[in-house]
């Protein structure tokens, strides 16, 4: 069984924001208004985190898209006293919206804070519910939803190597941020497959893994800038 | 997700409905992230329903590629249509402009196919400016403007009659241009980005388009304030190359050093920021080729054989003139250059000698530095370095791409009436016009709409463009609309422009329209890419092209003899035989297909793939677009299209336009001396040492004293709000820019301490206010802003569009003074200085 990983190359991302703009399109996510906004309760399973530093001349700045990091020793999953969130065998972190009775422990449990509560029921103008995605569910008030690695996309693709009688391979499963990315900045594979892309990279000189110190391990890795010259990063 | 043969005709059913385990079933439902999927297939066989809805959705996906219009650089997208609806829009992976991957703005389409405020039916007001919209049909909309157009043709004055559209090249362009040339006026008028930019490279290259750049084969680019990761000109080709140079590329690693007076994205990003004091980076760059012409570290062989007036030079007349090089040792030592520039000796002589040891380099312009009152001779001097360097016509440099240009046969006939009309251009007619070097300048046509004169403009369609929001002469556009007769917009949204009109036509957005779209010269290698109805129109709309065509036959048998197409795809059909008798290129292909025909035209093999024009435009629908991958290097005798076929230091359309303009001032009765002396306050050239036609730095033309006004206001427009309509896409307003958490609105970057000293705090209310006017705006604090200099986005602040960008912040361009580039005839946004206080 394939455990899926991302790797996020920071030297290549541009910080253009087409994967925050992609998920929200791919996971019927619904936007809010700007008074919503403005009390921080725009949901974004992927979210573009700025960290600017320094004063000027000397700025550093830095620009992490911060899907969900489907920790392997995930905090969110233990204080779940439903089982509403939970790892699957393929180590996505999955939320079942059914069962989710919207206690927040999660969401203050994840240290990434990648899990967003629902404070209203989605809504969408008639003519733009048009463009949902009828593969994922809308989720209803009052439960927290997040990241899921496009999971139905996997679904998708396996169902489609079963129909093409073969084995899924990994090229046939793509997160919709990965498929985006401009600068082609985000990696996505199986990470027990040790010839596969993000092995390799995670094994990187330049790899990292947010707030690694919780002993978490996320399977989202970073590979820092490699700035050579002038006012640089790392 | 691996996509799918996209094919219009490549529908299978959901995979789900094949066939389904319990096992399976549980697991979808157990991970709930797809619980919606089983609603889609006949759900009988799970739970007893007592009656089956009619419509069940049968989940029928299909996939159609077509070409995005949110910017005039035309990526290949590709809808996933389930049941007829538009659920997603991806990258076209065979397109090679953005080869699969597409940016945030490309993804918002769905929400404008499918928004709420859209246009719906054509729309009559009357009487004009007051609000009181009727529905009309398009008949009735179709008879009134046609019967107009008959009018003018009748009183023998075509000229009268004026279109303004937004920058878009393929066949729309050349309909227009056609039915202008037919009915019989000049007045086709297109909104063009960064013109000094483009002004620049016509005088030094003599091509007026903007230079395309090999990003991914250069060592080192040297960027005076490009966008190149925001807005750029083509953004997907900029972001990919440099996703290619950072971390793909093998070989020593390239550098990207950012020149610009705000910590943008570019700059954030980049290996190297330069700070530098707004609207001198002519300095910085002519400061640049005094050390390399100083220390012999300029390309010595490229500047002999492919330039012109780089030594002093004498002209056929005898009169002498200063080159290039000794003009720029003379005034440009980098002490007086650091003195302009406020950046220091050691940092302008570093930048010289890394260029000079990295080639190939490029220097390239086009952003900030065209939007300033000296763009276009800034662009000139940013343009001089890459011919220093040698950096033209080589990989890793400029290069100049051979597009398609579509004009399909037969060629039109205008009539008496037509010819009449058509040599009469507002600028050869006006008497006392500016030195203007741009071929079509909306403001040209606003500066006559406004003045009657050389004549009246009775009639104008405003297609696609909202120039009373976006531009520094809102309000005098404003004034102008409402003086002529007939003005009518084709808009998908209702917009403040069209808020003016006396009929709204709804255009369909890009997803329910038609299109051959050539890709703009930025992009290195000729793209023609085929849009095309992803789904059906959900409104009343109607393509502008289509409605044209219509328009035209009916208004007299003239116009119709020269539009024998019935419908716009006949039309396609004939700008289609023109590439396919180019003899060169090939369908759109992937990346391993794309190096095998490089190689064969590399050494001059082309195989004819089509044996008519009809099987070569049906593989092209099949295909998506037409590209041609091979691009020969240093044909130099068709590369610069200037008088002397060479790049010109010395630049002599300028000289020669001047030298025209000057005597035609002289025959309307003006002293020769006082002349000159008037015309170069009109261009708005003092000159250096009296050298106004070489690349030199002036200061630029700026709205407010610096003692009360203390700081420089610098404006930009994020990627998110590059498109017409992206402030009411809701997407792009929950993540407007990445520097910030900020979404929805507007605010001024300040830096930190200088909101201290001001006693201001992060996230207060403060006035802006410039001589101009004053908006109120919440104030942020950004470590990223130069002391002295304050920005703020461009693209908020509608009063009209729709519910979601009506009263979202503020629109800074009401601070904004009516300062030109005179010689881009290009207004310059950024010429104002601001004071900052509490509100």
């Amino acid at each position: 069984m394939a455990h899926w990983g991302m790797v996020i190359d920071l030297d290549k991302c541009s910080g253009c924001q087409a994967c925050v703009v992609a998920c929200k399109s791919e996971n019927n996510i619904p936007f809010t208004s700007p008074q919503e906004a403005d009390v921080g309760r725009t949901i974004s399973w992927m979210e573009m985190v700025q960290i600017i530093e320094g004063e000027y001349p000397e700025v550093r700045a830095r620009f992490i898209p911060r899907p969900c990091m489907h920790c392997k020793k995930a905090p969110c999953t233990r204080v779940c006293p439903v089982g509403a969130t939970y790892q699957n065998e393929e180590g996505i972190i999955a939320q079942i919206y059914a069962r989710c009775i919207g206690c927040r422990y999660c969401t203050n449990a994840c240290p990434y804070t990648v899990k967003y509560f629902n404070w209203r029921p989605p809504e969408w103008p008639e003519e733009l519910r048009s463009c949902l995605n009828p593969d994922v569910s809308v989720r209803p008030k009052g439960v927290v939803e997040k990241c899921t690695f496009c999971h139905h996309r996997l679904q998708r693709a396996r169902e489609q190597a079963r129909f093409e009688k073969r084995a899924l391979q990994e090229k046939d499963y793509q997160p919709a941020c990965a498929q985006s990315c401009p600068t082609s900045a985000i990696y996505f594979g199986d990470l027990d497959d040790p010839k596969s892309t993000v092995s390799r990279l995670r094994k990187d000189g330049r790899a990292f893994t947010l707030l690694e110190e919780l002993g978490t391990e996320p399977r989202v890795t970073y590979l820092a800038e490699e700035k050579i010259y002038g006012r640089a990063v790392v | 997700m691996t996509v799918s043969p996209v094919t219009d005709e490549a529908v299978r059913r959901p995979a789900l409905m094949r066939n389904i385990t319990r096992r399976d079933f549980l697991k979808v439902v157990g991970t709930g992230a797809a619980s919606l999927w089983w609603c889609q297939f006949p759900l009988k066989h799970l739970v007893a329903l007592e009656q089956e809805p009619e419509s069940w959705p049968l989940g029928i996906e299909h996939f159609v590629q077509s070409v995005c219009d949110q910017c005039p650089s035309a990526c290949g997208v590709i809808g996933r249509v389930v049941d007829g609806k538009l659920t997603k829009l991806d990258g076209n992976p065979r397109h090679p402009t953005n080869r699969g991957k597409l940016c945030p703005v490309g993804q918002a389409g769905v929400q404008l196919l499918y928004n709420p405020d859209r246009l719906r039916h054509p729309l009559e007001q009357s009487p004009k400016g007051s609000g009181q919209w009727r529905a009309v049909s398009w008949d009735d909309a179709i008879n009134a403007i046609v019967g107009h157009l008959r009018g003018l043709r009748s009183r023998g004055s075509p000229e009268s009659h004026a279109i303004l559209t937004g920058e878009r090249e393929g066949d729309f362009d050349a309909m227009m241009k056609r039915f202008m040339r037919s009915f019989g006026s000049p007045n086709y008028f297109m909104s063009l980005s960064a013109r000094a930019a483009r002004t620049a490279n016509f005088l030094m290259q003599g091509t007026y388009t903007l230079p395309s750049y090999d990003f991914e084969r250069a060592n080192l680019i040297l960027s005076f304030g490009a966008p190149l990761l925001e807005n750029w000109h083509s953004p997907m080709q900029s972001q990919r190359a440099y996703g290619y140079l950072r971390q793909a590329r093998r070989g020593p690693r390239a550098r990207l050093i950012q020149v610009e007076p705000r910590f943008s994205m570019t700059s954030a990003k980049a290996d190297q920021w330069v700070p530098i004091r707004p609207g001198t980076e002519a300095a910085l760059a002519l400061g640049i080729a005094y050390v390399l012409i100083k220390e012999h570290l300029y390309d010595e062989d490229f500047v002999k054989h492919h330039t012109f007036g780089f030594d002093d030079w004498q002209s056929a007349d005898g009169s002498k003139h200063r080159g290039f090089m000794g003009f720029v040792l003379e005034h440009y030592r980098p002490e007086r250059v650091a003195d302009i520039t406020g950046l220091s000796v050691l940092e302008i002589v570093t930048l010289a000698k890394e260029l000079a040891r990295a080639t190939p380099v490029l220097a390239v312009g086009g952003g900030v530095t065209s939007l300033y009152s000296n763009a276009t001779i800034t662009e000139m001097a940013i343009d001089s370095l890459n011919a220093l360097l040698g950096s033209i016509e080589i990989p890793g440099g400029v290069i100049h791409q051979r597009k398609v240009e579509f004009a399909p046969l037969p060629e039109v006939r205008p009539d008496a009436i037509a010819l009449g009309g058509l040599e009469k251009t507002l600028r050869s007619s006006g008497g006392e016009s500016v030195l203007t070097l741009s071929s079509n300048n909306p403001e040209t046509l606003l500066e006559s709409l406004l003045s009657g004169d050389p004549y009246r403009i009775t009639s104008l369609w405003i297609i696609d463009e909202n120039p009373v929001f976006s531009g520094v002469f809102g309000n005098k556009w404003r004034e102008a609309l409402k003086r002529i007769p007939l003005v009518v917009a084709f808009s998908t949204f209702m917009t403040e422009t069209a808020e003016l009109a006396d009929f709204v036509l709804p255009h369909p957005t890009f997803m329910e329209r038609g299109e051959l779209i050539n890709a703009p010269a930025v992009s290195s290698v000729p793209v023609i890419g085929l849009m095309q109805p992803i789904v059906k129109p959900l409104y009343e709309t109607r393509h502008v092209a289509q409605v044209v065509l219509d328009i035209a036959h009916r208004v007299d048998k003239t116009l119709a003899d020269d539009f024998p197409w019935n419908t716009v795809e006949d039309f396609q059909g004939g700008c289609l035989e023109q590439v396919f008798r180019e003899r060169r290129g090939t369908m759109f292909t992937d990346s391993f297909e794309e190096e095998h025909i490089k190689l064969l035209e590399e050494r001059g093999y082309w195989s004819p793939t089509h044996a008519s024009p009809q099987a070569f435009q049906d593989d092209f629908k099949k295909n998506g677009g037409w590209w041609d991958p091979h691009y020969p290097m240093q044909r130099w005798g068709s590369v610069f299209k200037t008088k002397s076929h060479q790049f010109e230091f010395f630049p002599q359309a300028m000289a020669d336009g001047m030298e025209h303009a000057h005597g035609r001032m002289i025959t309307s009765g003006h002293a020769s001396n006082l002349a000159k002396d008037l015309l170069l306050k009109r261009i708005g050239l003092a000159g250096e040492d009296g050298e106004i036609y070489l690349p030199h730095y002036e200061s630029m033309k700026v709205s407010g004293d610096q003692a009360s006004y203390p700081f420089f206001l610098m404006l930009y427009q994020p990627l998110t709000l590059t498109a017409l309509h992206s402030a009411n896409l809701p997407w792009l307003q929950e993540y407007l820019v990445a520097h910030l958490p900020m979404r929805w609105g507007s605010w001024v970057e300040v830096n930190p301490e200088t909101a201290r000293q001001l006693h201001l705090r992060n996230q207060q209310l403060v006035w802006v206010e410039s001589p101009h006017g004053r908006v109120k705006l919440e104030l942020r604090t950004y470590a990223g802003s130069m002391p002295g200099v304050v920005s703020c986005i461009l693209g908020q602040g509608h009063t009209s569009l729709g519910r979601w960008a009506r009263g979202c912040g503020e629109n800074p361009l009401q601070l904004v003074g009516e300062h030109l580039d005179s010689l881009a005839g290009s207004p310059a946004l950024l010429s104002t200085r601001v004071k900052l206080y509490q509100a």
